[in-house]
């Protein structure tokens, strides 16, 4: 029997081919995912290493460790770390410095936030990464990664700098160079002194290093005397547990040693719980989406193998075989399919690996790593993959082959089905399922990201499968409907009765496409919906004409405008008023949690007016907080029932608390961005110094002004002072919101145009399969005068049917996951819109796929043997 | 009418008053060892207005003969005429379009198209050309076959007669030079077959139309005009006026005493 299902391998190789096609582009993606995670992985593994050099005990506080990972999920604003109180004072060196087994002892600083500009004036920023301050200790030169290359160590007013800002910067020893500190409160100016690596490498993963003297650096992110953390080395032959154990019981427990060993472990973690885990479902959903879609045809491809088969199988029927031996021999075919198709896959998934770097790179995702490393796991995945989904897709045909008497089987007509109600009774059953499963993901509430992602994810695929079992009943009225105007004349009429005879493998056919452009036209809605919500918050709510920011704010999201800048911007001619905004951190009640910690916000000028900087609804009471008072959102004072008059407790992080009276409720605000608001002076009493910096600055211009010239004049005032400051009119900050879109409508752009790809192959392979399977038929249509390009024309035609087909439905489901969708986040003030340009475009991308994936097939058709088409049985 | 005429006055083009023809056809099929020599130097002419019917044992070359004829296949040497084309000398797109004119093909299975209507079936040598049929002649030719109320339905929803009863209406619409049948009735029960047959010799005594036939039966073989016998790839006797008996007599002794 495996000799049968080899021999039936090997008889078919271009169908084999063709076949494989689907399973090596999935598992290719699979494969892929696991070596780009992998290389990543490698990279920050020997990243971790390099920076934990000479590190044998690592003290930290406890509470700065929470407070930082907590900084990296919470929005920006909301915790700040008051290193002063919670770094490693100087005495904790002290005491483990004359400890028994210690060699060296650093007190390290390390913190977000020291970004250098050009000589422009611009901040250098790879993508996204961030850009790190960190002190230089020459006494304890064998601890920590960072190398000084070229130069020499850092005075009080000089810096290190890494050595890819170097070369951005075009910087040379003894340059000036200006800095924002402190996520850019201020910007100072240094002297170029050296050049640090982080050990082998320029830079650390992207982000930038900037090296500071130390008393320099405690005063740069106000830490007093303290450090972030403490670093010792031990003495040769010490056991970094033994060591760990001695300086615990020195420093007591305010703060926390763990060995080396341990802390590389923690910053290994830490990584793939945040970044690299989003990188990995990053892939792994374009994986999930190729897969998905290849599945569909390489479901259809053995439909259709097995259906060319089910006269042979008849005949084995009829000759003795069993149900099973039969079904056996199709399994295994499916069997050495998938394996050789899946080995395939992981050769390819090298090409998609490097491809995606680059795709993922051109959207402002860098991805750090070399070389793709083979891993058990990527090869057992790889295969898993490959060889399900071929089973699972041939196996029901097989099925339904195997149940055929032998003689109904030698008597069938492959051509013909799918016009039973069962699959589209299936389909209504999935789609209501899957449309249930998305509501559901979105309505629960305390559900996990990742619960949510999956409801919403699965009932997606679940309905969309249900819409490809149920679309081959309406494949007819829409054909009906494309054919006057794609499929004229007699090919049409062929092509038009091509794709109308198997109505189910047509439009599982187009399912491939139709996925990818259900993807993309609901990502096209809920854009155009983003964008005419935000120019209505726009217009509800802001009344300035300028909007000053810093532009770190945009990728770190805190950043904040220079004092003197803003001095100066109140100078230029054409200003009439200028008012800023700070925000901190508070969480209500008596006690500071940074868990519960909500945006407080506080304005220097009494802007909340109907014609001020801000429009702000009351529903009820003031318009501003004035003495002792607080504004909250409506959300929160139906959270809390807090009512006008009532008193609202809140707690800083710098450990204290105020009660406020409630004096004004308002509509929840979008450029307020938070859910009070306090008077300036409560403000910069509670809150932590590192906040007490504007975060937005509004720009009112005399009337007549034009906004535009009016920006233009502050830009060229401040000059290039002024050059990591956004200042934007109201357009360009229409602009600049609609631009935060743009990484994620790329990331889905790229899965368009991946599933495009395989919706490609997809009906290119259905096509080519349904060529060889009517060659009889198109040897009677040359024998009747059927010129080649006439067969060709008929293949072209229903291709761009099965396309169109495909595109509309897409765009259909599209437009409707979209508007379920935006009516889902109605609460969040979304709107509902339309934008007909690119949705046209979309289905004018599904015909030149359908025109492209032709191009085969055609050729083959316009090939075929008059005589050997006659005489092929 | 119109289109009738204009096909009546194209087709005496050949001024021998031969609707095909072959001199000298040789087919080779292969090369070398395993060569296999299917027509060894066959003359025909085939006149306008004539039944001729082809027979001979399996392998003999009867449809490769057929082929050659038709422009479906070329000849290794040799020459064939249709309508005063030479075959020989046309290229893809020209023999596509000879076929389509000049050329009515009726298979022994596998007739029509499954996606479309017997109308559509029929009428499909003329749309591929743009052209549409005569509706009086089209109507004619149904009525005549007997088929008029089965032209909305498709091949799956037709018997086999009915279905070889279409393909020969979709042979006579189109008014070709020559029609090839290649054992048109093989399929068939004995009543559809003779009904089928009758059909033809019709067409043939009432229109002048010109028809070849390949069959494996004496009683179809004298319907025709004249039986040739062809035995391992030469015509070894011809037979005008045949009866069912002569056919069947000289089949015997062309079996029994060979061909030499
Ligand atoms: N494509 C081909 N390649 C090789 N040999 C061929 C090919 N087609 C036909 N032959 C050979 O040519 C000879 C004539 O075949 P042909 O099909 O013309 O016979 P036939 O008279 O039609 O037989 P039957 O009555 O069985 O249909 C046979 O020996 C056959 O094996
Ligand atoms: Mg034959």
């Amino acid at each position: 029997m495996l000799r049968v299902a080899i021999k039936g391998v090997l008889a078919r190789k271009l169908r084999l081919l063709l076949t494989s096609i689907a399973v090596v582009l999935g598992v290719g993606f699979v494969a892929g995912a696991f070596f780009l995670t992998d290389s990543m992985r490698d990279s920050f593994d020997s990243l971790f290493t390099e920076a934990s050099r000479g590190i044998d005990v690592h003290i930290q506080s406890e509470e700065y460790k929470e407070l930082v990972e907590k900084q990296a999920t919470s929005a920006p604003g909301t915790i700040t770390i008051d290193l002063a109180r919670v770094g490693v004072p100087p005495t904790v060196i002290e005491q483990v410095k004359d400890l028994e087994g210690v060699d060296q002892v650093a007190g390290s600083i390390f913190e977000f936030g020291a970004t250098v500009l050009d000589k422009q004036g611009k901040p250098i920023q790879n993508g996204g990464a961030p850009a790190f301050g960190a002190n230089w200790v020459a006494e304890a030169e064998d601890i920590g990664a960072l190398r000084l290359v070229k130069g020499k160590a850092p005075k009080r007013d000089e810096v290190l700098l890494d050595a890819t800002v170097m070369e951005t910067g075009k910087f040379q020893l003894g340059d000036d160079v200006r800095v924002l500190t402190q996520g850019g409160r201020k910007v100072e100016e240094f002297t170029v002194s050296g050049v640090v690596k982080f050990g082998e490498s320029n830079n650390l993963n992207g982000a930038t290093i900037t090296v500071f003297e130390t008393s320099r650096a405690q005063e740069l992110f106000d830490m007093g005397d303290r450090f972030s953390a403490v670093e010792v080395k031990a003495d040769e032959g010490i056991n970094q547990v033994e060591l760990r154990n001695r300086v615990r019981a020195t420093i007591g427990d305010r703060y926390d040693a763990i060995t080396g060993k341990e802390f590389t472990n923690e910053q290994t973690e830490s990584i793939d719980n945040s970044f690299l885990s989003i990188i990995q479902n990053v892939i792994l959903g374009f994986a999930a989406v190729a897969v998905f879609v290849g599945a569909f045809t390489i479901f259809n491809t053995f439909t259709i193998l097995v259906g060319q088969r089910t006269r042979e199988i008849g005949l084995l029927r009829a000759i003795g075989a069993s149900r099973r031996q039969v079904l056996g021999i199709v399994v295994l075919e499916a069997l050495i399919t998938g394996i050789v198709a899946s080995t395939l896959g992981i050769i390819a998934g090298y090409g998609i690996a490097t491809a995606l770097r680059e795709i993922l790179g051109a959207v402002g995702f860098d991805l750090p790593g070399a070389d793709f490393p083979l891993r058990t796991r990527t090869i057992v995945a790889s295969y898993l993959v490959g060889v399900i989904v071929t089973l699972v897709a041939s196996v029901i045909p097989a099925v339904r082959a195997s149940r055929l008497s032998p003689l109904e089987a030698l008597r069938a007509n492959p051509a013909h089905a799918g016009r039973g109600w069962k699959a589209p009774a299936f389909g209504t059953l999935l789609l209501v399922g899957g449309s249930l499963l998305v509501l559901r993901g979105f309505q629960v509430e305390d559900a996990s990201v990742s619960e949510t992602l999956s409801a919403i994810g699965g009932g997606f695929a679940l309905a969309i499968i249900g819409i490809a079992l149920l679309s081959r009943i309406f494949i007819l009225p829409v054909t009906k409907v494309l054919s006057p105007i794609f499929a004229w004349g007699t090919a049409g009429k062929l092509a038009t009765g091509n794709v109308l005879r198997n109505r189910a493998r047509s439009a599982t056919t187009a399912s491939a496409l139709m996925i990818g452009l259900a993807l993309a036209a609901l990502v096209l809605v809920f854009q155009a919906s983003l964008e005419k919500t935000v120019d209505a918050e726009i217009d509800r709510t802001l009344g300035s004409d300028i909007t000053v920011y810093n532009s770190a704010a945009l990728s770190s999201g805190y950043g904040y405008v220079d004092q003197d800048d803003l001095e100066e911007i109140k100078q230029v001619d054409g200003v009439e008023s200028v008012a800023s905004q700070y925000y901190g951190g508070a969480s209500i009640g008596s006690k500071f949690d940074a868990d519960e910690a909500k945006i407080i916000t506080a304005f220097d000028e009494p802007v909340l007016q109907e014609d001020g900087a801000i429009k702000l609804q009351v529903v009820d009471g003031e318009g501003e907080p004035g003495d002792g008072g607080v504004l909250v959102d409506e959300d929160i004072a139906k959270d809390q029932k807090w009512k006008v008059g009532d008193t609202a407790r809140f707690a800083f992080s710098t450990d204290q608390d105020r009660k406020f009276e409630v004096v004004g409720i308002y509509e929840p605000n979008e450029f307020v961005g938070a859910p009070a608001i306090i008077t300036k002076e409560a403000f910069d009493e509670l809150q932590a110094p590192a906040v007490q910096a504007p975060a937005f600055t509004y720009v009112s211009v005399e009337d007549g002004r034009s906004a535009s010239k009016v920006s233009d004049a502050i830009s060229k005032d401040l000059g290039t002072d002024g050059a990591y400051l956004k200042i934007q009119d109201t357009e360009a900050l229409r602009d600049t919101f609609r631009d935060q879109l743009a990484p994620i409508l790329g990331l889905v752009f790229g899965m368009l145009s991946l599933s495009l790809i395989i919706a490609l192959f997809g009906i290119g392979n259905t096509l080519a399969l349904n060529v060889f399977e009517r060659t009889r038929e198109i040897g009677l249509l040359r024998a009747v005068g059927a010129t080649r390009r006439q067969m060709r024309r008929i293949i072209r035609t229903e291709a761009i049917l099965v396309a169109l087909f495909g595109a509309i439905v897409g765009v259909l489901v599209g437009l409707a996951a979209g508007w379920a969708l935006v009516t889902a986040l109605k609460d969040e003030g979304f709107e509902f819109a339309v934008n007909a340009v690119p949705l046209v475009a979309v289905l004018g991308l599904g015909i030149i796929a359908g025109l492209l994936a032709a191009v085969f097939p055609a050729r083959r058709a316009a090939r075929t043997d008059v005589l050997q088409a006659i005489a092929t049985e | 009418m119109v289109a009738h005429m204009s096909t009546l006055a194209s087709s005496p083009s050949s001024p021998s008053g031969l609707a095909a023809s072959v001199r000298d056809a040789v087919k080779i099929f292969g090369k070398g060892e395993t060569s296999v020599t299917a027509l060894q130097g066959v003359d025909l002419d085939l006149p306008r207005g004539g039944f001729t019917a082809v027979m001979g044992p399996s392998g003999s070359g009867k449809s490769t003969l057929m082929h050659c004829m038709a422009g479906l296949d070329k000849l290794t040497s040799g020459s064939a005429e249709i309508g005063g084309d030479k075959l020989e000398t046309l290229k893809d797109a020209a023999l596509t379009k000879l076929r389509r004119r000049k050329v009515g093909f009726i298979f022994q299975a596998f007739n029509l198209v499954q996606t479309l209507t017997a109308r559509e079936n029929i009428e499909l040598p003329l749309r591929l050309d743009g052209e549409s049929p005569d509706p009086k002649w089209f109507d004619e030719v149904v009525g005549r076959l007997g088929i008029a109320d089965r032209m909305d339905h498709t091949p799956t929803e037709l018997s086999g007669g009915q279905i070889q009863r279409v393909a020969v209406a979709r042979a006579l619409v189109s008014r070709p030079d020559v029609i090839f049948a290649d054992e048109p009735t093989g399929n068939l029960d004995q009543t559809s077959g003779a009904e089928v047959l009758a059909l033809m010799r019709a067409a043939v005594d009432d229109y002048g139309q010109t028809i070849v036939m390949v069959t494996h039966d004496a009683t179809s073989a004298a319907v025709a005009d004249r039986v040739l016998f062809l035995f391992d790839g030469k015509i070894v006797d011809t037979i005008e006026d045949p009866s069912a008996d002569t056919v069947f007599e000289r089949i015997r002794s062309l079996s029994t005493g060979g061909a030499n």
